[in-house]
């Protein structure tokens, strides 16, 4: 047996926007073990939910993560709303749909340009930034801000879309759509993007499923899992099926994102079909009493939020299980036995978000 | 596989002129809607009812009624945009222009002058 080193991995590292800390037991080149460390931006969040008021808390939770933003504020209040039996107008529903897909996109994107970035292709991280610069443009106009939408609130959104504007947004991102297309050419086929994700950090789909991978981790290895079925939202008016892949590499990972992107924009186009008239609040009465689990599909994964009020304005108690959180697990595993360059990569396509993950 | 798939794509962009903005001879202007920066635009109208301030989910204002003052602190100002929403004098706007950035912390105060009596009826 040849001798075994430890490399200390992150927090700090030029591949991860976040900070997490892995020790790489090594030998030779070869990972035998990844021993993780989280906790170091850890910000008690979940506390906070004691001391503010539950509907104020609805901007907190919008700020675990300023990538899925949106998607987290959604969470917290479908929960809310489900404990407090209320329920919020369907042209609501209709456009959390459209703010959280356009969210999922914003997020894919900002992936993809990193992953690029982490295997040396300067110029098509550039270029899928380009594409997400025009997505968050298109955010601004539609709810006011660029990453934090503060949109959504309990009881419905703050603020409707005209049809007109509708219309823009429609037209903008068919022309979105087709750059998308370009991009996703190149990550599909390019042979120097092959050689740096195909066969790498293969995790199969018992693995998958015993581990508890969510999201795009677990639908590229051929599992057609997505929160998104439950129905929540108006996603059940909508007509879709999970993107899955087979492989279970980190070109499926990829390839599920990329198809996720094509998906998620005509999620947008189908739901400014049906988007119903009508008010886009209800008026909220009393203070949540009772408990309950909401379940969301994240650009992650399934996100999980458990609320507990008591009947006062201020929760006894609110959870948020992370998709983050719960793809640790199939990275420990996939990082076994894989090379040293390639861990970057790795633990790139799990998409990790630690500040959501420590909240 | 395919080798140089992105060549067809960096041609076109560099027939085209840049993505970015030549910053800062060429300014970006926000679209409507968005929100930059919250604002006393009329002083003369707000009763300092505090309504605003209750409602801020940072407690970034505060109004003091005795004084007659509307006091902001945009490092804590989140924009939101509830006190906009519940000002009942339609005082506050939301700008779609950004608070410029600054150097030391301050909080921003509007105090309202006392307003000339009304003239005498005859």
């Amino acid at each position: 047996m040849s001798r075994r080193t430890i490399i200390p991995f992150g927090p700090q590292h030029p591949v991860l926007p976040e900070p997490i800390h892995l020790d790489l037991v090594m030998e030779d080149e070869k990972v035998v073990e990844a021993i993780p460390s989280i906790g170091f931006i850890h910000r008690g969040l979940e506390k906070m939910a004691e001391k503010k008021d539950f509907q104020e808390m609805a901007y907190i939770a919008e700020r675990i993560c300023g990538i899925c933003s949106f998607i987290h504020s959604m969470g917290y209040c479908q929960a809310i709303e489900a404990v407090l039996r209320l329920e919020i107008p369907r042209r609501a529903e209709f456009l959390r749909v459209i703010w959280g897909e356009m969210s999922r996109i914003h997020s894919h994107l900002l992936w993809l340009g990193l992953t690029a970035d982490a295997f040396g292709f300067e110029s098509l991280f550039m270029h899928t930034w380009r594409l997400r610069e025009k997505l968050l443009d298109l955010i601004e106009e539609t709810s006011g801000g660029r990453v934090i939408f503060g949109v959504c609130k309990v009881g419905g959104v703050r603020r409707d879309v005209d049809a007109e504007a509708l219309d823009r947004l429609l037209a903008a991102l068919a022309d979105l759509e087709a750059d998308c297309r370009e991009i996703a050419a190149v990550f599909a086929r390019d042979a120097s993007v092959q050689r740096r994700l195909s066969g790498i950090g293969v995790l199969p789909k018992e693995e998958a499923l015993r581990l508890g991978a969510v999201g795009p981790t677990l639908r590229g290895s051929g599992v057609p899992s997505d929160s998104r079925r439950l129905g929540y939202a108006a996603y059940d008016a909508l007509d879709w099926a999970p993107v899955t892949e087979e492989a279970g590499d980190c070109r499926a990972r990829c390839l599920v994102r990329m198809r996720e992107i094509a998906q998620s924009f005509d999620l947008i186009r189908q739901a400014v079909a049906k988007i119903p008239e009508g008010p886009v609040s209800a008026k909220v009465v009393g203070a949540p009493r009772g408990e309950y689990f909401a379940r969301l599909e994240q650009p992650r994964g399934e996100v999980v939020y458990y609320v507990k009020g008591n009947g006062t304005k201020h929760l006894e108690r609110f959870r948020v299980r992370t998709p983050t959180f719960a793809n640790l697990p199939p990275l420990l595993k996939i990082l076994q036995g894989c090379e040293l360059p390639d861990v970057p990569i790795i633990v790139l396509t799990i998409d990790p978000c630690i500040s959501c993950a420590e909240r | 596989m395919a080798h140089l798939t992105i060549s067809k794509l960096l041609a076109k962009s560099a027939a085209k002129k840049p993505a970015t903005r030549r910053y800062p001879a060429e300014k970006r202007t926000p679209p409507k809607g968005a929100r930059g920066r919250v604002t006393m635009k009329q002083l003369e109208t707000c009763v300092f009812c505090g309504v605003c301030g209750k409602k801020c989910p940072t407690r970034a204002i505060a109004v003091k009624r005795a004084e007659k003052t509307w006091e902001i602190d945009r490092l804590k100002c989140i924009l939101c945009g509830e006190c906009v929403e519940v000002c009942p004098k339609d005082s506050l706007t939301m700008e779609e222009e950004h608070a410029a950035a600054f150097v030391a912390k301050r909080i921003e105060s509007h105090v309202q002058r006392p307003q000339p009596a009304p003239p005498d009826p005859p």
